[in-house]
């Protein structure tokens, strides 16, 4: 990357880097970032208090360790579809940033998303870029005062909401403001509020891109995702150079001049602080603020729009963009493996779930007539909303029996354990064998669950 | 922290790495641990974690700890010597 010589470099070996003003932009992009803002910022602060059939709509319940969203009920036991999810959606980052580039930095990532809510009270309580770098120089005045301890007062009050949001999946919401409102919180949910709020506040009120240049490890590595073919944020070099200050009747061509007037407007709005126009860098978060920028300085000279544009390398060269090429083709294909997967998964999910665990204190015992017991705890849960009964059998060896033949009812969203005595005639019962449980529901016969385990008997020669 | 300070050293970069990769790393740890073990379990054997909540807060911060030892280790101990070496007491 374009890493520059200090040029007085000093006691320091590093470069130390002037604080970065991002001047602010209207646009296209950045009204679209702001729509994501609104979007996805609603969903989280609201999400908590939107209820589905009298109960929180999602709700990650981990003190009952049961995972709600919507219709869906996930246990623990259900974990294989989370860690399916977190698969799917990292492969989905895959394919995205290999189409779109780094759509996901400017547009979608929690970091700019909050960096952008924490800006505008910024703004708003400091002003323009330009005010905002004055009051920083000017020394401290009662105006001064008033206009940082009021952002100050937003910034910590969003970020104590945000903690208490994200809580809030974990803790129903109305009892969680109840117990806020009534000071009555758990010193562990107080924690995470703390937490969570002053995460937020770090990251968006002051440390903002330096995340994404120094801390994000997909900041890093997104780059081996990029091809010749990957949108990207480029200034057009043929187009723009050679650059410089002219007036806007004068004809560019005349002086020999290209498009870009060197405004450095882009430089101004940059949140990352660098030239676009260098090419490519791993600072650039695709924000496209320097695409707003450029954009109105061209209408204002009456050139077209477009010298700093969504393009990729290969168009920029005039050579043609492919879109599907075999990386994104490879993406796409395992994204529709793993989505099909999962939906077939969710579809064949059964309401019950079955454990089995043979008692490990005694092999097998004997029974006298009724021939040899091995026992065993089944853990049996009723995922449905409803309670329901279960009949148990069991399965495997000539003459096997259960030692509990009446059905047994689980109530709604709940685990019993039942001890049970599995019973072979003494002929049938040496050695090991592999025998079956199975569960059915008594009121839907498809609800049938079948779970393997082993039984144990004397070995003949003892 | 100076306001919204854009200056940051390599120490300072170092340092933020280490805290946000081991964070992540932590997060994932506990969601796959929890995933398969129920603190319930954990809790009759340690008295103190007295309850669930105070399972998977103490453990995703015993993770972190891990998680962030190891890599500052790595990142102090990966360290190119920048200085010649010198007789105690010499100015060079």
């Amino acid at each position: 990357m374009n890493a520059e010589t200090p040029a007085n470099a000093g006691s320091s070996l590093y470069q130390k880097e002037p604080k970065i003003y991002p001047r602010e932009v209207k646009g296209k992009y950045a009204r679209l970032r702001k729509l994501a803002v609104l979007i996805l910022l609603g969903m989280f602060y609201l999400g908590p208090w939107l209820t589905w059939r009298g109960r929180q709509a999602v709700l990650f319940d981990l003190p009952a360790r049961k995972f709600y969203i919507f219709d869906l009920t996930l246990w623990p036991q259900d974990f294989l579809y989370l860690a399916l999810l977190l698969i799917i959606l990292a492969l989905c980052l895959f394919f995205f940033t290999a189409i779109a580039g780094r759509v996901w930095c400017g547009f979608a990532c929690p970091q700019t998303v909050w960096t952008e809510a924490f800006v505008w009270i910024e703004q708003l309580c400091e002003g323009n870029r330009s005010q905002r770098m004055k009051l920083d120089k000017a020394p401290w005045s009662a105006k001064k005062l008033l206009r940082k301890s009021t952002k100050q007062v937003l910034w910590i009050a969003l970020a104590l909401y945000t903690g208490f949001a994200f809580v809030a999946y974990f803790t129903p919401a109305k009892e969680l403001l109840d117990k806020t409102l009534s000071l009555s919180l758990g010193g562990w949910e107080s924690f995470w509020i703390l937490f969570y709020g002053f995460a937020t506040y770090g990251n968006a009120g002051y440390m903002r891109e330096q995340v994404c240049k120094y801390m994000c490890p997909y900041a890093r590595f997104q780059s081996s995702m990029f091809d010749k073919d990957t949108l990207i944020i480029t200034y057009d070099a043929q187009r723009g150079e050679p650059r410089g200050g002219r007036r806007r009747s004068e004809n560019p061509t005349l002086q020999g001049l290209g498009d870009c007037i060197d405004c450095t407007l882009c430089v101004q709005v940059c949140p990352t602080g660098i030239d676009i126009r260098k090419g490519l860098q791993y600072e650039c978060i695709a924000c496209a603020a320097c695409i707003d920028a450029c954009d109105q300085v061209m209408d204002k000279m009456m050139y077209p729009k477009g010298l700093i544009r969504y393009s990729t390398e290969n168009a920029i060269v005039g050579k043609k963009t492919r879109v599907l090429r075999p990386r994104v083709a490879v993406y796409a294909g395992l994204l529709l493996v793993l989505c099909a997967g999962f939906v077939a998964l969710l579809a064949s999910k059964q309401p019950v779930i079955l454990d089995v665990m043979r008692d490990r204190n005694a092999l097998y015992r004997d029974a006298g007539r009724q021939g040899i017991e091995n026992n065993y705890a089944l853990h049996l849960i009723n995922k449905s909303h409803a309670e329901r009964s279960y009949l148990l059998s069991v399965s495997g060896i000539q003459g096997i029996r259960l030692s509990k033949v009446e059905p047994v009812t689980v109530p709604a969203e709940s685990m019993i354990r039942i001890p049970i005595a599995v019973t072979v005639p003494h002929e049938n019962a040496s050695g090991g064998h592999s025998i079956e449980f199975t569960v059915s529901a008594i009121d839907d016969p498809s609800v049938t669950l079948s779970e393997e385990s082993r039984f144990r008997g004397p070995h003949d020669n003892l | 922290m100076t306001e919204n300070s854009q200056d940051w050293d390599r120490d300072k970069q170092k340092t933020g790495i280490v805290i946000w990769i081991s964070f992540l790393s932590a997060a994932i740890m506990s969601v796959v641990f929890f995933g398969l073990v129920d603190p319930d379990n954990l809790t009759h054997d340690v008295r103190w974690l007295s309850s669930r909540q105070a399972a998977y807060t103490v453990l995703f911060l015993f993770f972190w700890l891990g998680t962030f030892a190891s890599g500052w280790f790595c990142v102090r101990l990966s360290r190119r010597k920048r200085q010649q070496p010198r007789p105690p007491g010499v100015e060079l």
